[in-house]
């Protein structure tokens, strides 16, 4: 059984339109397994879902259907039994550093306050002390500087990293990171996505990796899931995924991104319009009416994970060159 | 629309019954019996408490006592009030004319009159008209309305002696139709004139600041890059939005003009239902004050639910939220 | 000192609020020293009865020989305490109310925003006559019964606030990091929704003060102390031969309002960016 696994999860929002009540599912059957120490990337467009998965692992969004088990124990079991424990073990980094933390708290009280709801640390200056030392090894030098800091005072990549060592202080086994590099600069998000992936070797974390950019994702993820308007449309390893892609989707993606290995010529894919969750039922793959390998079937059924290879799955009708006509 | 006709009617309804519940509760949570409470009288005789208790049912439990209240309230008894001896009823039938001339005509005034005043210092910004007229509003903001009324009298009735000083009708003639009418608009201009320049600076000010904040949207922006003439932009867009924050002010002034009334009521003797109410309380009739607060309770809901029907008439988004 | 510098050179340009604070400085000044500076006591009767104002004295007297003057100055503790605290316990009470309303949300969020409409219909000058005239019309009365009256203004405001923090990265990761939502109320959501809380507090104060001026007009205010409404009252009885009694009262409750209301709308002016330098 592995450490992390999701079955079945859904999320449908309410969504009152001119014309009487509507839902809007954004999160549709999606399912994986994740092991300790393994970083999954979760991969798609906006709107596509991700963030709103991303936050129904950890409890902060509730489930409409569907279920999440950690060690096999329910997400809502855990929550319900003690609340605090279960957030000292599963964590987020959040897109936005620059809103992340409160705008009138200095560091040292954020991240006290932090061990204090944990009770780590016997008083105040042992904590500020450990404090210290985190920020230290997450090279933040001079960590003393930094505590006496506003947020406001900080740049993107150093709130970044405040924001991890945060959310590490509390030694979690399971880490979201929601899109963590897609507010910062080029040049900053290197030593983020470093910094993440030391944590795991050090820690042995397990962590969800939810980004639009296919280059970092490539480079921090064990696998890779594509999410399509709330649906996981393609699974598997990085290299499977990346070298060998089987949903349109996928293809239409990696086509447009030349630095996935530049060395292999790609033909441009393209794909007309816009991804657009509407609300209500669908019929049929979401996908179809902008694919280009779409055929009739597309439209009537809605396509399951079926597997390519060992380990790597999508959900297409006409994979594999054999489009089944109808 | 018709859901929302519903929900404002159901809105109204709940209101009038918290008002009847806190009636209730405050009779009970008074001081003393409530029997004294509801005789009006500190002292009723041994046979006045035997037959208070066996109508109101005051020996039985609360919720019996209270479901006897609400009906003798459905048959339009509200009690008798102690110090005129008569039904509580009628004491504010007679009165409910002219505190709605008063009042009404004062808000309605306000608002037309602050509206347009907020028209021409909205289109004036900065200037030299818009600066007078925003330091005065302050003032007039900031003045106790009672002030002002006695001010009034002391300057046009006692000494320049153009107004008369108090009253709604001329005591000693007893006019009739066109003539009587006069007299009653004589009469009327202090104390409405009080109410209505204590009123204005909030219709000015809503209107001004909703003007200005809906000039710099960006829809108009573009219908002035398009060439659209600037006087029918100002006609068709901006008074009709800007107008809205008026519709709502009006409906949450009208627990304050109430308020407001009552005082000018107060000082210039008009024969009013709030210058009975402040009557009672200094005499402590308490059927009276019960009965004329819940009158009073159901006529600004009613107002309140009309002025929401207005806006929601003039405003399409609200009735399809 | 450095941080007083840094506030007044923030209000540049913002007269309303500059003006306003300096003279709320003044008056508070005025209110604390009452003692020293009133030339007669406040209460001292006198044989110079309805004397208009002269040398000895600048306001005149009352029909009790009582100094004018002295008497204002008296009175304006009476207001500044009454408005402050009423308006502190509206300000309590509404920003609670709204707060943990517009953070809740759903059924919850749905009864109390009702509650806060029907609390803004009910005509509550007319509970708060009812409440003193029954209860007793002790100054302390008179603020408890204005304070729990006139707070849905405040709940409304904290609401909006409310309901447009709670999806803010910070509160969310606030609640990643394992914050009760009772601490994330009082931490994160009201220290940063405030802001106009105090704006419109500080109107607030005006109304309360116009109300309690009202009450003792009315004659229900607390007969012990000395208060403008109450000497408006009194002045109304000889207003033709002595209306400098009434008069400077009423000037006097005009231009604390007046005080207040400057500082509401300089404050916010100060919030809004667009009308910060002028």
């Amino acid at each position: 059984m592995a450490y992390l696994e999701a079955e079945h999860l859904c999320k449908k929002y309410m969504v009152r339109g001119s014309n009487g009540k509507s839902f809007l599912q954004a999160v549709d059957d999606v399912n994986f397994s994740l092991e300790q120490g393994e970083i999954l990337g979760v991969i798609g467009e906006s709107g596509c879902g991700k963030s709103t998965l991303g936050r129904m692992l950890i409890g902060l969004e509730p489930i409409t259907s569907g279920r999440v088990t950690y060690d096999g124990r329910k997400l809502e079991g855990l929550m319900k039994e003690d609340l605090r424990r279960f957030r000292g073990m599963a964590q987020m980094v959040f897109q936005n550093p620059f809103d992340t933390f409160p705008p009138k708290q200095t560091m040292q009280n954020i991240l006290l306050r932090v061990m204090k709801i944990h009770h780590i640390g016997a008083d105040k200056e042992e904590r500020r002390q450990r404090c210290l030392r985190l920020l230290e090894e997450a090279g933040l030098k001079p960590a003393e500087d930094f505590l006496n800091r506003y947020p406001h005072e900080l740049s993107g990549g150093q709130l970044q990293r405040l924001s991890i060592v945060r959310s590490m202080m509390l030694s979690p086994s399971f880490l979201v990171a929601d899109e963590p590099v897609s507010m910062l600069d080029v040049s900053v998000r290197a030593d983020i996505i470093n910094m993440l992936m030391d944590i795991r070797k050090k820690k042995n974390t397990a962590m969800v990796f939810i980004s639009h950019d296919l280059a970092t994702t490539r480079y921090i993820s064990d696998r890779i899931v594509v999410m399509y308007l709330g649906r996981i449309v393609e699974s598997g390893g990085t290299d499977q995924v990346l070298h060998n892609p089987q949903h349109p989707y996928t293809k239409a993606l990696l086509s447009y991104c030349g630095s996935v290995d530049p060395r292999e010529k790609r033909e441009q894919v393209e794909v007309p319009g816009e991804a657009f969750a509407g609300a209500g039922e669908r019929s049929g793959c979401s996908f179809a009416p902008r694919c280009f390998m779409a055929c009739g079937r597309c439209f009537r059924e809605q396509p399951r994970m079926e597997t390519v290879e060992e380990g790597h799955r999508a959900a297409c009708h006409c994979m594999g060159g054999k489009s089944k006509t109808e | 629309m018709r859901r929302y006709v519903g929900k404002r009617l159901l809105l109204a309804l709940i209101t009038v019954s918290v008002a009847l519940v806190i009636n209730f509760a405050l009779i009970h949570l008074a001081p003393g019996d409530p029997t004294k409470v509801l005789a009006g009288n500190g002292h009723p005789s041994p046979e006045m408490e035997a037959a208070l208790t066996v109508k109101y049912g005051l020996d039985k439990p609360l919720y019996v006592q209270f479901i006897s209240y609400v009906k003798n309230l459905l048959c339009g008894d509200l009690g008798n009030s102690y110090v005129y001896n008569q039904p509580v009823t009628k004491l504010i039938a007679e009165r409910f004319g002219p505190s709605s001339l008063l009042a009404l005509t004062s808000a309605i005034l306000a608002a037309i009159l602050g509206t347009l005043l907020g028209l021409v210092t909205a289109t004036r910004q900065g200037g030299f008209l818009d600066r007078i007229i925003n330091g005065v509003s302050y003032f007039f903001y900031s003045m106790p309305s009672f002030w002002l009324g006695m001010m009034a009298i002391l300057i046009f009735s006692t000494s320049l002696k153009v107004l008369p000083t108090s009253g709604m009708v001329s005591m000693r003639a007893s006019y009739t139709g066109m003539a009587h009418v006069m007299d009653v608009m004589k009469h009327m201009i202090l104390p409405a004139g009080t109410l209505i320049i204590i009123q204005i600076p909030v219709y000015l000010r809503i209107f001004r600041t909703s003007v200005s904040q809906t000039m710099t949207e960006d829809f108009i922006t573009t219908f002035r890059a398009v060439g659209m003439d600037e006087k029918k932009i100002f006609r068709r867009y901006i008074f009709k939005n800007s107008i809205l924050p008026t519709i709502t002010v009006f409906g949450i002034n009208l627990a304050y003009t109430v308020m407001g009334s009552a005082l000018i009521e107060v000082v210039f003797a008009w024969p009013g239902i709030g210058r009975m109410m402040l009557d009672a309380i200094g005499k402590r009739d308490y059927p009276l004050l019960m009965g004329i607060y819940l009158v009073l309770s159901v006529s600004v809901a009613l107002m309140t639910m009309i002025t929401d029907l207005v806006y929601a008439a003039v405003d399409p988004r609200i009735r399809y939220k | 000192m450095s941080v007083i510098k840094k506030y007044y050179r923030a209000m540049e340009g913002n007269r309303a609020l500059k003006g306003g604070l300096i003279l709320l400085t003044i008056l508070i000044l005025i209110a604390v020293l009452a003692p020293f500076l009133e030339p007669y006591g406040a209460k001292k009767l006198s044989d110079d009865v309805l004397m208009a104002p002269c040398q000895a004295h600048w306001l005149g007297t009352d029909d009790l020989g009582r100094d004018v003057y002295s008497m204002l100055i008296e009175g304006s503790r009476v207001s500044l305490t009454v408005g402050i605290i009423a308006a502190m316990i509206t300000a309590v009470i509404g920003v609670i109310f709204g707060a943990v309303a517009g953070y809740f949300g759903g059924a919850a969020d749905k009864i109390m925003n009702e509650i806060i409409n029907i609390f803004m219909m009910l005509p509550t000058f007319f509970l708060v006559l009812i409440i003193v005239a029954l209860f007793g019309s002790s100054m302390l009365n008179v603020m408890i019964v204005i304070g729990l009256t006139s707070w849905p203004s405040n709940a409304r405001l904290m609401r909006a606030q409310a309901m447009s923090l709670r999806e803010r990265t910070f509160v969310r990761s606030a609640e990643a990091i394992g914050e009760s939502r009772f601490s994330i109320i009082f931490r994160y959501i009201i220290p940063n929704g405030i802001f106009p809380v105090i704006a419109n507090t500080t109107m607030n104060i005006g109304g309360a003060i116009l109300t309690e001026a009202s009450l003792s007009f009315l004659g229900l205010g607390d007969p012990n102390v000395v208060s403008w409404g109450q000497m408006i009252n009194q002045g109304r009885g000889y207003i033709v031969n002595g209306w400098w009694v009434a008069a400077f009262a009423g000037l006097a409750i005009l231009l604390i309002v007046l005080i207040f209301y400057l500082i509401g709308d300089g404050i916010t002016a100060q919030m809004n960016p667009k009308t910060r330098r002028r």
